[in-house]
């Protein structure tokens, strides 16, 4: 990979992998922080990565990371956004993203993962497999958890309003 | 029992050898008849060669046709796993048709189609990735965009420089002497010394880091290997009354050169979330892990600066004394007095 198709995957991936990352852990610093240690892992490794494999490399590299982080300092985001939700209520929400969000932060690390990945990323069950270390048929079953609960999370608000 | 071969039966002889209904005993009969029968043997051989090969040619949309038994019929113990099929794109057209015509006429499923359907997550654009350009890495000479690192780079050099001065004043005469001829020595500041060190005290875990900083004079073409202990900076003075220098950082795969500047202490923020404002060089610093954190930090601080040149000039007064640091780039100026 050369400086310049380097400098493209900054431009055209970090965004993305800062969004996914930023939901991850509900803290901008880390999720920053995240970023940048990718790309300078993909900076190292630019010699043996390929320009059409960076992108997995860096969302497979960030979300490591994440789990690294996750075990290690055990920062519950999710415990604090049911917690927060509990105390601002239903009626603080403005929109269905937020809505979404708060269903999104209740979900289970891995099932927020690959549903954040199949959502905004566009990826396939095989790609989303080979970032997280899972078989395709478990890919699968935690879409359909996550997305099962999300629903049921999405309707008990809409009976509560 | 099969007929027995003759010139009047062989060619079912040979559809059957071809299609493989033929027992290994007739196989044998044939190839018996062949062995009498030259001359067929060629057509017989002919014709295998016309048997076309096995292709791997598969119809995709083999589903597509298939129909179901139960006509398909939505219930409460397959709708879920039905709607999920059909938002994540794995339902055939066929199925989706019959799906879409059973949502327009149950109403309760096509309410809780509407909440499977809210379950995909859209992507937040408005959220990017804020600092963009500090992941850039630059292949060739580039200016500052940012003034804001402009200054601070300036004062990084500036400080350096003070540095520079007080060591060359107080630790070595001779590179004194090297500097007041305006001989441009190479530096190579690594950032490869790092250790671990486990703090007995409290049990967490410091980083020591010692910096080697090489020196070459290009002059006496002599490498020097400087060790600074104290990251005290203070101000010096040097009787010349002006001294022209050019500073120059330049970026190597391994290290960055700083063509000039000597030493001081780079200067680590305890805090993770303080930005570096300024380098001075050191030996010794400690700090609370994320040690790579803290590199890459100094490494985008440095290749801000990266490729840039630089004139500092310095003035003293008649006493000796350091008056004014001036410093100038093609694009900028800076002057800071002293005294």
């Amino acid at each position: 990979m050369t400086t310049t198709e380097y400098n493209t995957c900054v431009d055209t991936i970090s965004d993305g992998l800062y969004r996914f990352l930023l939901k991850q852990t509900n803290q901008s610093d880390i999720a920053k922080d995240i970023v940048q240690d990718c790309y300078e892992k993909l900076w190292l490794n630019r010699e043996a990565i390929s320009l059409d494999k960076a992108k997995s490399f860096l969302f497979t590299t960030g979300y490591n990371r994440f789990v690294d982080l996750y075990r290690r300092s055990k920062f519950q985001t999710g415990i604090e956004g049911i917690r927060n939700f509990d105390l601002i209520g239903t009626n603080s929400y403005s929109d269905i993203q937020d809505i979404l969000n708060s269903a999104l932060m209740r979900l289970p690390e891995i099932q927020k993962t690959v549903l954040l990945l199949r959502d905004y990323e566009g990826y396939d069950y095989d790609e989303i497999g080979k970032i997280t270390g899972l078989n395709e048929s478990q890919v699968k079953v935690y879409i359909y958890r996550a997305r099962v609960q999300v629903k049921d999370f999405v309707k008990n608000l809409s009976v509560a309003l | 029992m099969k007929t027995e071969i003759s010139i009047h039966n062989y060619e079912q002889w040979f559809i059957d050898f071809i299609d493989g209904n033929l027992s290994d005993a007739n196989i044998l009969i044939l190839q018996f008849f062949l062995e009498k029968n030259p001359l067929l043997k060629v057509e017989f051989e002919e014709m295998k060669s016309f048997v076309l090969p096995l292709d791997n040619i598969i119809f995709e949309q083999k589903s597509e046709l298939k129909k179901r038994d139960d006509n398909f019929v939505v219930n409460d113990s397959n709708f879920d796993e039905i709607a999920f099929s059909y938002i994540e794109g794995n339902i055939n057209s066929f199925d989706k048709i019959c799906f879409q015509k059973q949502l327009e006429e149950n109403v309760y499923f096509s309410n809780e189609f509407e909440f499977w359907k809210k379950t995909i997550i859209k992507s937040e654009l408005s959220i990017e990735y804020p600092n963009k350009n500090s992941l850039k890495k630059r292949s060739g000479i580039l200016f500052f965009k940012n003034y804001k690192s402009v200054y601070s780079s300036v004062a990084a050099i500036l400080l350096l420089f003070f540095g520079l001065n007080v060591v060359y004043n107080t630790e070595s005469s001779n590179l004194t002497k090297c500097i007041s001829f305006n001989s441009f020595p190479d530096i190579r500041i690594k950032f490869s010394n790092i250790e671990k060190e486990k703090n007995a005290g409290n049990g967490k875990l410091y980083k020591k880091v010692t910096k080697n900083i090489v020196q070459k004079d290009t002059i006496s073409n002599q490498i020097v290997e400087s060790v600074i202990k104290d990251n005290e900076v203070g101000l010096s003075t040097i009787k010349d009354s002006v001294l022209n220098q050019k500073v120059k950082i330049e970026k190597n795969e391994e290290y960055y050169k700083v063509k000039t500047i000597v030493l001081g202490t780079v200067s680590i923020p305890e805090k993770e979330t303080d930005s570096i404002q300024s380098i001075r060089f050191s030996t010794q610093t400690s700090f609370k892990e994320k040690v790579s954190k803290m590199k890459q930090r100094i490494v985008v601080f440095l290749d801000n600066m990266a490729y840039e040149k630089f004139n500092i000039q310095t003035h003293f007064n008649q006493y000796g004394e350091l008056e004014n640091i001036a410093y100038n780039s093609e694009r900028l100026e800076f002057s800071k007095p002293v005294k």
